[in-house]
């Protein structure tokens, strides 16, 4: 009888021994300080975490964006104080190990793109997201990715277009194998991002009443997030071909027209409220326009408020798209370190004379864009103070209505309607064209008609001109050619945009669209050229060959 | 008190006085082990062990005599204070049958299989508070609510492990031990593949092990050797793995990512579901001697380990965005010996003297890095992993010295790299760094300068007892490691207001003056500072451990059976070239903080006097 009992327990011993092997939950634990991928994506809230995500994660590519699109083009250049890295990045010598050549974090944000994506379809599939909840969110993380590729596209030429999500090591071996790791020319990537952002489900800001746009410390979110028709529309212009010139003036238009009829300054480049000054425009005190010190200069009127005015009516007539930073939160502004307290960057000669160059219509001479709000004269150096101004709305820059307005006339420019790119750049539509509608069909039909018998108050006629709202007299064009035009548009840019981030993809997009390599060389030549750097020449060598106009992809 | 000084250097009185920082810990340890004896042969048993642990510790730094320190958002921190609190609770049970078998009185079978599970749980909660109102409010509660920061983690894991060991001693001249053992841990990946054996929908690694002694000296031809006492070889081969690679890091999870003050979701990384144990095979040869009458002790092994699946953190793709992949990619191999030799010199009735004397060695090397080799920073200097060395050997300049001379440095041509990218001729004074034949000292310029892993080490103990006195003496050596004196680069650095050294006393000065100590220059343009082998150090030392001198008082053993009296002297005295407090500083715990003297506390010399009694 007991050897019985032996066997038994021995039996249960087994069979216990075998449970506690077989059984995965006694091995398995929760992860409790992460979030497991099974956990994750369940409802719209963790897809609305993961966008939250993803946009603060973008945050970080900021400083890039700044540096290589300034200071690779003529307006920005290096201090004494700054480090070999920058000082590569202005002599377009860049050298391998260089931080600002790395697209490491580039990928991390479109890995995490892919992954809502990915996840976003399995959603729908699933149905835990309904129809319009995924169409917008799909569409503003597909247009985030194809802004991020843009970048790499402008900076690196030919890159790894990766679409797919790397769920693992696993996959990510597979994929190093497949043909889809290998970068594809700047063209291909461009006609890739173009059919996909064509095709998306929906193209407008998020929809008032979606979770994600709310108030959070203080900052509406509703200008967070990309605009996938300023998106689509700069994709246009980068490539080109066949009718893209016309199909970037109609998305463009589109955004131009948000407010919609009667809403008569919302993204529509107005000018100066003479009276009280409360507006974006380069203005002075009435009647003592010619006296320097009634300039308008502070954080909440004038064209030095676009950049440091509290979120209001005003701010949001031209801001399309930012992202700001606050002291309270991570991460912190980059751009005070790079340009004030570091002091490693500053404005060049180059920049200094293009404004230097122009003349205000009280015939002061100079755009007070530039000396006054842009840089300010720290002891003998200009010292970039766009970002500066107040420290309670510190932010990126990402996209205004003056770089839309730019860009629709690139298009229309390009797409024979030189005479509405003409008059958006410089007085606006009805000071240069009259009081009429240019009915020029599609996108080039703007209604500036203003009369009080019969009452017309049509949608564009406080349209001003970039210029205009600048007090600029306009730019004579001897030329009445595309090209002239284009220069033109070019160093309006130059002039209304400086360190914001978009001037060497203005050149490089220009100077591709021409075959015209001297375009780019000859900018950054007279850059060099005017602050006596000995590499100068060789530089101008250098970019003549458009190899040299994309950082090494080596990392 | 004296506030900070004009330079902004704090005043070390004010830190010793009015700084405070509380560790207090409390541990519960409790098991319970039941036994059944099933039959005479069959044991059935467990033990049931948990584990309590938490840590308390809070700091407060006041702002008077002390330097200010600058927060993330440029913010200075007057005074800060901070709380952390760490939990941890295991829970451990280990069941197993154990046979017992006896065979013709000479032959003996032990049999053991069990299982064995360990749970973890882990908790940290911190918080940090700067810039409350007064010094005398040192909570973190008290700091601005816009300063405060907080934040915490916590773990969580499991292990499985089945075993089996079976020892078979036959005729108490060969012994046998076999084992093998599964684990599984909540570590490893869930898809490891073509590594161990899969149960239950997870993968187990399999770590069996072999070993066989000989007990030559119970061999009856050894009987023609009476002065050998003992005589017994050893061979064994096993293999083991190690969890010990992060709680989570084979699972695909997100984690937080801010856009301000909200909480948004990110990737964390891309996981390698495939992760799995570290893996060690064991080879070890060893031989015990016993001669004389056991006078002479003798214990020599032999061993080689080589480690593979070794977690390494490879650099991602590009295209992943990701710095670093971690991956059980790297292989590495030790090879050591160590020898133990006692003798009892003199054993008479009231005089005894023991001698004991060992000695260690090892040579570890990397054989595998797919990524190639890695360099890691800590405290200013850099180590480096690279195939065919030890791991994390110290990698920076090789100096020659200070030029004496303008001349003698403009002849050399030698120029730095300076940090805009232009370069800058060294002048007399500055040091004479080795370069690669570019004439510019740069990062290519850096080699292998040190290795923390000592050529050999052991220790020398001796007992001397004469009636009822007893000497005891403990004196340990380390030969041929170096350390990385971060403490003496600070203070001979000669580059900033900080407190120097005397040796900068013997500073070069005038042209001509031959030394070895550079100029000094405010800031350092010239990096003569930087990470060199002016700055590792021959740590090597003999130490004599501990002295203990006991008296044991003659008395009749009643109620109180004795009475000792003794005197221990600590860290008498060292011999040593090493410049830093103490050459055996405490390391830290992680690999690449070895061998670096970062200001750790010396350990110090203390005397104790005391009488024990035996009740």
């Amino acid at each position: 009888m007991k050897k019985l009992s032996t066997i038994q327990l021995l039996t249960a011993f087994a069979l216990c021994t075998a449970l506690l092997a077989s059984c995965k939950k006694l091995i398995d634990v929760d992860a409790p300080g992460v979030l497991e991928e099974k956990n994750m994506y369940r409802n719209v809230y963790d897809a609305d975490a993961a966008i939250i995500g993803l946009y603060g994660r973008f945050l970080t590519l900021a400083e890039n964006y700044v540096v290589l699109n300034e200071l690779r083009a003529d307006l920005l250049t290096t201090t004494t104080n700054a480090n070999e890295n920058l000082i590569q990045l202005n002599r377009h010598d860049v050298k391998t190990g260089n931080p600002y050549a790395n697209p490491k974090p580039y990928y991390d944000v479109i890995l995490n793109c892919n992954d809502l994506l990915y996840n976003f379809n399995q959603m729908l599939a699933q149905k835990t997201l309904n129809q319009t909840q995924y169409n917008m969110r799909y569409a503003d993380v597909a247009s985030l990715r194809a802004w991020v590729y843009l970048q790499l596209g402008i900076h690196f030429g030919n890159v790894p277009y990766i679409s797919n999500h790397i769920p693992s090591v696993t996959s990510l071996e597979t994929l190093m194998q497949s043909d889809a790791a290998k970068p594809i020319a700047f063209s291909a990537l461009l006609d890739s991002l173009i059919s996909l952002q064509e095709s998306l489900p929906y193209m407008d800001p998020y929809a008032a009443g979606t979770d994600l746009v709310t108030t959070v410390d203080g900052y509406s979110t509703a200008k967070f997030f990309i605009n996938k028709k300023v998106m689509l529309g700069e994709l246009y212009l980068w490539r080109g071909k066949n009718n893209d010139y016309n199909k970037a003036a109609t998305v463009l238009k589109q955004v131009m027209e948000t407010g919609g009829t009667g809403d008569f300054f919302t993204y529509r480049i107005t000018g100066a409220s003479k009276g009280d000054n409360n507006d974006l425009a380069v203005g002075y005190i009435r009647y003592n326009e010619l006296d320097e010190y009634s300039l308008i200069n502070n954080n909440s009127q004038g064209w030095r408020s676009i950049f440091a005015r509290a979120e209001d009516r005003l701010f949001g007539y031209e801001w399309v798209w930012y992202l700001p930073y606050n002291s309270l939160f991570q991460p912190m502004n980059p751009f005070t370190k790079l340009f004030a307290t570091n002091f490693l960057l500053k404005p060049s000669q180059q920049a200094v004379d293009n404004w230097n160059k122009q003349v205000q219509k009280n015939n002061f001479p100079y755009d007070a864009r530039g000396p006054k709000f842009s840089y300010t004269m720290v002891g003998s150096e200009p010292q970039v103070s766009k970002y500066g101004y107040n420290a309670n709305t510190e932010k990126w820059f990402l996209y205004r209505a003056a770089a839309l307005h730019l860009a629709f006339a690139e298009a229309a420019n390009r797409d024979g309607h030189r005479a509405i790119a003409n008059a958006l750049v410089n007085q606006g539509i009805q000071p240069t064209l009259g009081n009429r509608i240019t009915n020029e069909g599609g996108p080039y039909l703007f209604d500036a008609r203003k009369s009080d018998n019969p009452q017309v108050a049509a949608d564009w006629y406080l349209n001003n001109g970039l210029r205009g709202r600048a007090n600029l007299y306009t730019v004579p064009i001897t030329t009445d050619s595309t090209i002239a035009i284009e220069n033109m548009i070019v160093d309006e840019a130059g002039l209304e945009l400086a360190f914001e981030g978009r001037r060497w993809s203005d050149l490089l997009r220009i100077a591709l669209r021409r075959n015209e390599p001297a375009f780019l060389a000859d900018k950054i030549y007279d850059k060099l050229r005017k602050q006596n750097d000995p590499s100068a020449a060789t530089v101008r060598a250098k970019l003549m060959n458009k190899e040299n106009w994309y950082l090494p992809f080596k990392w | 008190m004296a506030s900070r000084d004009t330079l902004g250097f704090s005043n070390p009185a004010a830190i010793i006085q009015s700084m405070t920082s509380n560790n207090t810990s409390y541990r519960f340890v409790g098991g319970v082990t039941f036994n059944y004896q099933l039959s005479n042969s069959l044991t059935l048993g467990t033990t049931i062990a948990i584990t309590s642990q938490k840590n308390r510790e809070n700091f407060f730094i006041p702002e008077r005599g002390i330097a200010p320190d600058t927060l993330f958002n440029g913010t200075l921190a007057r005074n800060r204070s901070g709380a952390q609190v760490i939990k941890a609770f295991n829970t451990f049970n280990d069941t197993r049958i154990s046979y017992y078998k006896a065979f013709n009185k000479r032959n003996q079978l032990n049999v053991k299989a069990g299982v064995r599970y360990n749970k973890t749980n882990g908790e940290q909660d911190y918080g940090l508070g700067f810039n409350s109102a007064t010094d005398q409010l040192t909570g973190v509660g008290y700091g601005l609510n816009t300063l405060r920061q907080i934040g915490g983690s916590l773990g969580s894991a499991t292990w499985l492990n089945m075993y089996v060991n079976a020892d078979y001693n036959m005729a108490d001249k060969y012994f046998i031990t076999m084992a093998n053992a599964l684990d599984a841990s909540s570590r490893f990946g869930h898809k490891i593949e073509d590594a161990g054996i899969e149960i239950g929908g997870r993968r187990f690694g399999v770590f069996p092990s072999v070993g066989a002694a000989w007990l030559i000296s119970s061999e009856n031809f050894m009987a023609a050797a009476p002065a050998i006492n003992l005589a017994k070889l050893r061979v064994s081969y096993g293999i083991t793995g190690n969890d010990d690679i992060g709680n989570y890091t084979a699972r695909s999870y997100y984690v937080s990512q801010n856009l301000l003050g909200v909480a948004g979701l990110v990737r964390g990384g891309i996981a390698d579901e495939r992760l799995q144990w570290e893996q060690v095979s064991k080879l070890n040869l060893g031989l015990d001697l016993a001669l004389f009458n056991e006078r002479l002790q003798i214990t020599a092994d032999v061993y080689s380990n080589k480690t593979s699946n070794m977690i390494v953190y490879e650099p991602g793709p590009a295209i992943t965005g990701q710095e670093y992949i971690i991956k059980n990619s790297g292989a590495m191999k030790t090879n050591g010996w160590e020898t133990a030799i006692t003798g009892l010199l003199i054993n008479q009735n009231k005089f005894k003297w023991q001698l004991g004397f060992n000695i260690a060695a090892y040579k570890t090397s990397v054989t595998e890095l797919p990524a190639g080799s890695f360099i890691t920073s800590y405290a200013g200097g850099n180590t480096i992993t690279s195939v065919g060395n030890a791991p994390n050997v110290f990698y920076g300049y090789k100096t020659n010295g200070v030029f004496s001379t303008d001349a003698a440095a403009a002849a050399s041509g030698l120029r730095t790299k300076n940090a805009d990218g232009s370069s800058t001729a060294f002048r007399g004074g500055d040091v004479i760094f080795s370069d690669n034949g570019d004439k510019i000292i740069d990062e290519n310029d850096m080699q292998v300068i040190g290795n923390p892993n000592p050529d050999f080490f052991g220790g020398i103990n001796t007992k001397l007892t004469y009636g009822n006195w007893t000497l005891d003496a403990l004196a340990t050596f380390s030969v041929g490691g170096d350390a990385y004196n971060y403490a003496r680069r600070q203070l001979e650095s000669q580059s900033g207001y900080a407190n120097q050294t005397e040796a900068v006393m013997r500073r070069w000065r005038t042209d001509g003056q031959q030394t070895d100590m550079p100029k000094a220059t405010w800031g350092d343009p010239m990096g003569n500072s930087r990470f060199s082998d002016r700055w590792i150090e021959d740590a090597s030392y003999l130490r004599l451990k501990t002295v203990s001198l006991s008296y044991k008082v003659p008395i009749k053993p009643t109620a109180l059976k004795y009475i000792h009296i003794y005197a221990t002297g600590n860290n008498l005295i060292t011999f040593s070239k090493y410049l830093g407090y103490d050459p055996e500083f405490s390391a830290a715990s992680g690999i690449y903080g070895q061998g670096v003297d970062t200001f750790l506390e010396p350990q110090y010399k203390y005397m104790q006097l005391g009488v024990r009694f035996g009740l």
